[in-house]
């Protein structure tokens, strides 16, 4: 059996996300093993956010901005 | 804050490569696309957290919490915001000056909090040698002075 990742990514409104959006309104697909979370702008970004994603159990953080 | 992640990271034994932070706008959709399968490729590769670096679930499960706790901490905190301002101060935000303010200002506090919780959590299961404590927790010599030392006065 294959070891599916558990990703949390942080996207900023206005960038990623919008990105992420688009890209699913343009059918392109993307792993599924993301989970997102919206922030306003990636300066919201805290280290406290990264180290606790890793303590419930995330295998990889990722930040776009 | 990416390289005080990576810092903290490095201090938990968590591989740096499992956070990654990267740009693309909102009209680059297949960009995100690409970056996003190519980290989770990566992840995929680096296995389970804990996995490669080695280390168990407890083990990692205390480490981070430590970790936590250091990024609640506000006498952290309040260095954090310092050096962001001294390196606006500064103007220069070459990844080069600021790792090494990183290294310079906040790493020997990360080390230092992080590895006292693990010291304070093996002397509470008993008494260790120095050589053990410093197998366990992979600081140095001195640093573990300071943080016995720190612990010496505390009980006084």
């Amino acid at each position: 059996m294959g070891f599916e990742p558990r990703i949390l990514s942080f996207l900023c409104n206005w960038c990623c996300y919008a990105a992420a959006d688009s890209a699913g309104v343009a059918r392109f697909s993307y792993p599924p093993n993301n989970r997102v979370i919206r922030i306003m702008c990636t300066g919201r970004m805290d280290p406290r956010f990264v180290v606790e994603a890793f303590y419930v159990g995330s295998d990889g953080v990722f930040v776009g901005g | 804050m990416a390289e005080t992640v990576r810092r903290i990271l490095d201090t938990v034994g968590v591989q740096r490569e499992r956070f990654y932070i990267d740009w693309a706008s909102a009209a680059e959709g297949p960009r995100f696309v690409k970056l996003l399968t190519d980290f989770t490729e990566r992840i995929r590769e680096l296995g389970p957290l804990g996995e490669r670096e080695g280390l168990s679930r407890d083990r990692l499960r205390f480490r981070l919490e430590a970790a936590r706790k250091l990024c609640q901490n506000m006498q952290f905190r309040a260095q954090y915001g310092n050096l962001a301002k001294e390196i606006k101060k500064l103007g220069d935000y070459s990844p080069e000056n600021i790792s090494q303010l990183v290294e310079k200002k906040l790493v020997p506090q990360i080390r230092k909090r992080i590895f006292e919780a693990e010291v304070k959590e093996l002397l509470a299961q008993g008494p260790q040698s120095l050589e053990a404590l410093k197998e366990a927790t992979g600081a140095s010599e001195e640093e573990l002075a300071g943080i016995l030392n720190s612990l010496e006065k505390g009980k006084k």
